[in-house]
């Protein structure tokens, strides 16, 4: 009767499926070279579809060697690469965090609470995450079966209140940007989706099927983020496609009863996919780290992580332009082409050369 | 419980008798006399430190008292046994010795004042010794055509060592002793007197029974068994508590309950090592997961029909005596909102009464936070009419929203608890003198506005939909309060996740506190957001080790 210590591959996609759709939600068109329309829609969708083909190494990797994961598989074929793996993944999701918390404390102080300092949203969602760590991995993924639900309602929410608005005239036609602002949008939104690399770490925690898991997970990512960039777009057209975080400002127009706003509401059902998010990053830093360091020094891992965290995220929350910085984007884009396809790739091609020496010993 | 106590005495003998048989030489070792319990006067049986040990393992310890101290055998000599009684009561004034003689031979009863049925021991065992014709037969021979023939009683048993003797005497026995045979007979005449059955006072309801568990154990038993005549339904006994000897007894239905359940419930009950156990809420926390939680993985009830329909479903209900709460293990999150009328109204009407019991509970905690939050950072979401009502019941008062919440929710509290613990006639005019002077005052004097009271009094009234949940309740609205003033609704939301984490972080038993919601399951459907019929229900067989998300294996 001893606890399993572990999900099934439906929670595991439900956490990464609100990580992502947060990341949507609180997107901002102010770096996209397509500013919207049509074509966005449609780069995105492709960037989405371009992605799940990318983890395609990960994927075998985790089927070659199930119960493993890559830092697992990694250390199966030296042990130095094993903790390489995990020192480089546990740093990408430190950096994930703190994107995370940057972008939702500037989303939170310019749009909900204008008047509140960066520190204080900062602490405060970290701490809950840091709750959440202590209270567990299976804790957290039942708490987002909860939390999808709240999504779920909110996005619906929206748009459905704002059908008798919708204009799809006012949507820009497609396939009117350059070659080069369509491959700049296609890395961005290739870069969307770094939860790919949390499956790469949770799969030996996680039972039932992953694969096929996976390509649900994506349909679902694809339609949810078409939806939630088409609602702004058919309610405000180009306007709403110069707004920092469309889908919000959507929320502010649409009505419910004799509640004259719900975005307020709304934002309130973003934060408990935001706990989950930050306190799903806090969890694999904490998974990566005690591979080096071990298990007995858990509690410090989480406090130095949360600390890290706290801090340098504020930093990133102050203005747009620490938010959205191109360097950052860069980095991002980098880090997240290496981590899901870079890096299992690399373990992968391992397995293949491990297998041969085997078979060459017998 | 003697027929347990005896089947076990006789196994031992078996392995007694087994191992003589190996070394016939070996009966008796030397120095090891401590552990003799002192039943061979006929010949029966003699104990060795090495019988000992195998009850011992064979857990004799935890339901038999005082069966570890096997070193105070009775002894053949009345006067010293009686001597050992009193040196061990003290000068205690409810210990009773009445000293006779049947035929020629020196006897005692002893018992304990108020705990026995004095008619019954006059009735039942002083009038038939004194009616008992000893001539020719020596002393052997009456005790044994006393024990097998005299008392009318059912519960009777033949005793060995002092402990015994105390145990019973303390549980309603009277014990008789003869001079010259070194054991004693106790007898079943309980007569202690205790509340009558009443109808629970935390547990009240429309339809359904007015029985609610009394104080004293076995009637609480009785009260299950009246109601589940299935062998099946299995009652064990335990002595928990080093002075108390506080007799608990675990209920469960045999084939519905998961054994490893079972084991881990007994395991826990092995591991409590208290002085006494006076309630049921003394052991709780044995057999919770996390005790630092909010909330809690263990249930409670004063119901048996409560505790019936929870055995059936394969939990096990730990009844204490000396109190009529009783716990239920395993125990779910959305068992705080199932009562006994939801099953027996209509469905339709069950379901409805579910949902408000959602709502409330939200409400309850959250509604006076959200509502500092919207008042104090979010007046844009209400209607322009309301929002000009607020702000003029609000501008007149000295304090901020926030203040205002929390000062009334502390007043609230004190008064509720003043209303609890005073006698009911002065604890009524608490409340008028709390609910309607105070607040009617508070609001007309300018001290808070009157739509503060209106949030407050809704959050007090859907506290009290879910008793069960009250504690969590009132904590976490203090906390969404001070989340809400300072952080808006962002606040009052991360407080919500982290709540949500802390209930699905929860297992009780190797069951998962948040199932069927969270991992999802079709009883959610069938008896959680909604109630469906009887014929539906009753064909689903449930047993809560088959719930989803279950860590119990089938095996």
């Amino acid at each position: 009767m001893a606890s399993k210590n572990c999900i099934t591959a439906g929670q595991m996609y439900v956490l990464l499926f609100i990580s992502r759709i947060m990341l949507e939600l609180t997107y901002s068109l102010e770096t996209d070279p397509l500013q919207g329309g049509w074509d966005y829609i449609l780069i995105t969708a492709a960037g989405i579809i371009l992605t799940a083909i990318a983890a395609l190494p990960l994927l075998w990797l985790l089927k070659r060697r199930q119960g493993m994961g890559i830092i697992g598989s990694a250390e199966y074929e030296y042990r130095w690469l094993g903790i390489s793996i995990a020192a480089i993944y546990g740093i990408f999701f430190v950096y994930q965090a703190i994107r995370s918390v940057g972008r939702f404390d500037f989303f939170v102080t310019t749009i909900l609470s204008p008047n509140s300092s960066y520190l204080t949203f900062s602490i405060l969602i970290v701490l809950a995450a840091v709750y959440a760590v202590f209270m567990g991995l299976e804790g957290l993924a039942r708490t987002a079966g909860i939390v999808l639900v709240l999504m779920t309602v909110s996005i619906l929410t929206v748009t459905l209140a704002l059908i008798p608005q919708y204009d799809l005239y006012a949507i820009r036609p497609p396939i009117s940007g350059t070659p080069e602002d369509y491959m700049q949008s296609l890395f961005t939104a290739f870069s969307w989706t770094p939860e790919i690399a949390a499956i790469a770490i949770l799969a030996p925690k996680v039972k039932g099927r992953l694969n096929k898991g996976f390509f649900i997970w994506m349909g679902a990512i694809l339609l949810t983020v078409s939806l939630i960039i088409f609602v702004p777009l058919a309610v405000m057209g180009e306007f709403g496609a110069n707004k920092m975080f469309p889908f919000y400002i959507a929320s502010t127009i649409a009505r419910l009863g004799s509640i004259e706003r719900i975005d307020a509401l709304m934002v309130g059902f973003w934060v408990t996919g935001m706990f989950v998010k930050i306190s799903m990053y806090m969890m694999l830093v904490t998974m990566c780290f005690e591979k080096i360091f071990g298990k007995k020094h858990r509690t410090a891992i989480i406090i130095i992580t949360a600390i890290i965290i706290a801090g340098v995220g504020m930093l990133f929350s102050s203005t747009i332009k620490s938010v959205y910085a191109p360097q950052l984007q860069i980095i991002e884009q980098i880090s997240t082409i290496a981590v899901i396809l870079v890096l299992p790739a690399i373990v992968l091609l391992g397995t293949f050369k491990k297998k041969r020496n085997v078979k060459k010993h017998e | 419980m003697f027929d347990k106590w005896k089947a076990r005495l006789t196994a031992a003998k078996q392995n007694k008798n087994n191992k003589q048989n190996q070394d016939n030489n070996k009966t008796l070792i030397e120095g090891e006399s401590d552990y003799i319990e002192q039943n061979d006067f006929e010949g029966q049986h003699v104990f060795t430190k090495e019988d000992v040990n195998n009850e011992a393992a064979d857990d004799i310890e935890n339901k038999k008292p005082y069966a570890k101290a096997q070193d105070d055998a009775i002894s053949e000599n009345l006067m010293d046994n009686l001597i050992k009684l009193r040196q061990e009561f003290g000068q205690s004034a409810d210990l009773t010795i009445r000293e006779f003689t049947v035929g020629k031979f020196k006897a005692a009863v002893i018992t304990i004042e108020g705990m026995v049925n004095k008619l019954m021991v006059g009735e039942n065992i002083l009038k038939p010794l004194n009616q008992f014709n000893t001539d020719g037969l020596d002393i052997n021979e009456s005790f044994k055509f006393i024990r097998d023939n005299i008392f009318a009683a059912t519960e009777q048993d033949q005793l060995s060592v002092m402990t015994e003797v105390m145990s019973l005497i303390m549980s309603g026995f009277a014990v008789l002793m003869f001079d010259g045979i070194p054991a004693a007979i106790a007898v079943g005449v309980q007569g202690f007197s205790f509340r009558g059955i009443s109808e629970p006072l935390s547990e009240s309801v429309l339809l359904g029974s007015r029985e609610g568990f009394v104080e004293a154990v076995r009637i609480n038993v009785s009260m299950i068994r009246r109601r589940i005549k299935s062998p099946k339904l299995r009652f064990e006994s335990y002595f928990i508590g080093e002075q108390s000897k506080t007799n608990v007894y675990l209920c469960y239905m045999d084939g519905a309950v998961a054994p490893q359940v079972l084991k881990s419930i007994r395991d826990k009950l092995k591991t409590i090592n208290m002085d006494s156990v006076i309630e049921s809420g003394y052991i709780q926390p044995f057999f919770e997961q996390k005790p630092l939680s909010l909330f809690s993985t263990v249930g409670t009830t004063e119901r048996p029909d409560t505790v019936c329909g929870k055995v059936m479903e394969g939990r096990v209900a730990v009844l204490v005596d000396g109190t009529p709460f009783a716990l239920i293990i395993p125990h779910l999150f959305v068992e705080n909102f199932q009562t006994i009328d939801d099953y027996t109204s209509r469905p339709y009407y069950a379901t409805l009464i579910r949902i408000l019991k959602y709502i409330s509970f939200f409400a309850s905690i959250f509604l006076p936070g959200i509502y500092v939050a919207i008042g104090t950072f979010h007046q844009e979401m209400l209607p322009d009419n309301l929002l000009y009502n607020i702000a003029k019941a609000e501008m007149n008062t000295p304090l901020t929203l926030l203040e205002e919440a929390l000062l009334i929710h502390i007043v609230f509290e004190i008064v509720k608890e003043a209303g609890l613990r005073l006698p009911k006639p002065i604890g009524q005019a608490v409340s008028i003198v709390g609910g309607l002077v105070l607040g009617d005052t508070a609001v007309s004097s300018g001290f808070i506005g009157a739509p503060m009271v209106i949030i407050v009094a809704l959050s007090a009234i859907t506290g009290f939909v879910i008793p069960k949940l009250n504690e969590p309740i009132v904590a976490i609205r203090f906390i969404s309060i001070i989340a809400g003033g300072y952080m808006g609704i962002f606040g009052v939301m991360v407080i919500m996740s982290m709540m949500w984490c802390n209930i699905c972080a929860m297992n009780s038993n190797g069951i998962i506190y948040t199932t069927p919601v969270s991992p999802f399951g079709k009883t959610f459907w069938q008896d959680v957001a909604a109630r469906i019929g009887w014929k539906s229900l009753s064909k689903r067989n449930l047993v809560i080790q088959k719930l989803p998300g279950s860590e119990i294996s089938d095996d």
